[in-house]
């Protein structure tokens, strides 16, 4: 068949003809019958494809994985005033409870003093060598080792007592483009976007890092040692970001949420803090990651029943996709991540 | 709910999730790895969503990070994208759940046959051309919605879907 011809078939089937156009192929059709035998066939080849397309279902797993949320979630219990307040209270001691078990463990970062650190009035230094200390369980064989400090905390994140109703994921609102990450020449959509923007964004990210994030030493806050904590001076006028960035502010006065992302390399564990560009419900989050280039390529979330719901754990998956850990090599890792609440007292932007 | 802009995550994966599901399923070799490019497509799309700002549909829009990261995916595992094809007892669940299930079994054999040849047929198809049939006559995407997903002008998607659609045919017919 002719290539034009082919696909002015095409397009008819598809209502992209114009009327002259349609009427020339009418005639031709009538003219050519092997033409018309190929456009019916064209035709229920089409009808197959849209019936393959239509008979395919969303594997269980995959809602598993995503939306577990979103799906058959039973309304809030509305709870009476005194069983509010129990609850509450309830979920206060629970976290005064893991806030101290957090603060006696022998090794791995330290809350209290980490916080003590960012409160000294310290000059941003220069990112630390990211150095591996042993994990506490890294006797065990590899299939059993826990996730270091973390694994001295429930698997569920700190308890979530539902009021009202939902409450809706925090968010510093709407970023520039300047702000979105680059992944190899891709922002955070994977979509190529102009090198100016890129390199703008880059420069944005580059101006943050500088700004405070670091890379520590598992285990030196918590052995008391005064490390020159990176602090993030937050002197910055909240309409200049950086590369052009704009953070609008979220009710009124920008916030930042506050995180951290360990690695597990065999039998030893490191970690940096860094600042997500959106939060997630505060917890701890287990993934595997891949990194490539010094930096987390890809993240998955994993985890049983025992862990956040699917959903959190995307979130917090999605936090660490490009974040800068140059120390450690290319390779798949266990990982975790740990989102700080909000005006929890210890996020760096004191 | 997870509000990050303009748009809401769970709305997103509600509307998305089958189609790019869908895609994936094409474009990759097994279950499970359309089962896991589909969950890291939507952590793209959930990163993204902050700087959605609605110039482009969303459908566009996700189409055209799943065809990336998909892309990307391919590149990654060092081999053609290939639909799924080698466990022959999900194919044949597929084509049985497609065809017309109607009194006639004689139709119906025609049908199940037809579909099993479209199946097979798309496979072989090279991965440009079985992108574009998959998302005009499977997820009844417009020209325009397909030349922003792929990032190709207009008249690439016209003529490259009438070479598909040709060669599909010639692929069934064969």
């Amino acid at each position: 068949m002719d290539e034009a011809w082919g696909e002015i078939l095409s397009r008819h089937l598809d209502g992209d003809l114009d009327s002259d156009e349609e009427l020339k192929l009418a005639a031709r059709l009538k003219a050519e019958p092997s033409l018309a035998a190929e456009l019916e066939s064209m035709r229920r080849i089409r009808r197959s494809v849209a019936s393959l397309a239509e008979s395919e279902r969303v594997p269980p797993e995959l809602d598993s994985l995503v939306d577990p949320l979103f799906r058959g979630k039973p309304d809030p219990v509305v709870l009476r005033p005194w069983t509010r307040w129990l609850a509450t209270a309830a979920a206060v001691i629970l976290g005064a409870a893991v806030i101290i078990e957090v603060n006696h463990s022998s090794s791995g970062p330290n809350l209290e003093s980490m916080a003590k650190l960012r409160r000294q009035s310290l000059p941003a230094k220069p990112t630390e060598p990211f150095t591996l200390a042993p994990l506490p369980t890294s006797s065990l064989p590899p299939g059993e080792q826990s996730l270091g400090v973390s694994d001295r905390l429930p698997a569920n994140p700190a308890p979530e007592v539902e009021l009202d109703g939902p409450t809706p994921l925090e968010v510093l609102g709407p970023l520039e483009e300047g702000k979105v990450q680059t992944f190899g020449g891709e922002d955070a959509s994977g979509v190529r976007r102009d090198r100016a923007l890129a390199k703008s964004a880059i420069v944005a990210e580059e101006k943050d890092a500088s700004k405070g994030e670091d890379v520590r030493p598992a285990g030196a806050a918590a052995a008391g040692e005064a490390v020159p904590g990176p602090r993030r001076e937050d002197t910055r006028d909240p309409q200049d970001t950086g590369g052009g960035a704009v953070l609008q502010s979220w009710e009124a006065a920008p916030q930042t949420g506050w995180a951290q992302l360990f690695v597990f390399i065999d039998g030893e564990s490191a970690w940096r803090e860094f600042t997500p560009s959106a939060m997630c419900k505060a917890g701890r989050y287990s993934v595997r990651i891949v990194v490539t280039g010094g930096a987390v390529r890809e993240a998955r979330p994993v985890g049983g029943a025992a862990s956040a719901s699917p959903s959190q754990r995307l979130c917090a998956a999605g936090l660490i996709i490009g974040l800068e850990i140059e120390k450690v090599e290319d390779g798949e890792y266990p990982a975790e991540v740990v989102v700080e609440p909000r005006g929890s007292g210890i996020s760096p932007d004191r | 709910m997870w509000q990050t802009g303009l748009v809401e995550f769970d709305q997103v994966y509600e509307r998305f999730r089958l189609p790019v599901w869908r895609l994936a399923r094409r474009l990759t070799k097994t279950e499970e790895e359309a089962l896991d490019t589909t969950q890291e497509i939507f952590v793209r799309v959930w990163r993204g969503l902050p700087g959605f700002r609605g110039e482009a549909k969303l459908s566009t829009w996700v189409f055209q990070i799943a065809w990336n990261h998909l892309r990307a995916h391919r590149r990654k595992m060092g081999r053609k994208l290939q639909i799924i094809g080698e466990d022959m007892s999900t194919a044949q669940e597929l084509i049985d759940s497609a065809v017309d299930t109607g009194p006639d079994p004689e139709r119906r054999a025609a049908a199940t046959e037809l579909l099993d040849r479209v199946h097979e047929a798309l496979g072989k198809l090279p991965e440009r051309y079985r992108v574009v049939v998959w998302l005009r006559d499977g997820e009844d995407l417009s020209y325009q919605e397909i030349a922003d997903a792929l990032g190709v002008p207009i008249g690439t998607v016209r003529s490259r879907l009438a070479r598909a659609r040709e060669a599909l045919r010639e692929l069934v017919e064969s």
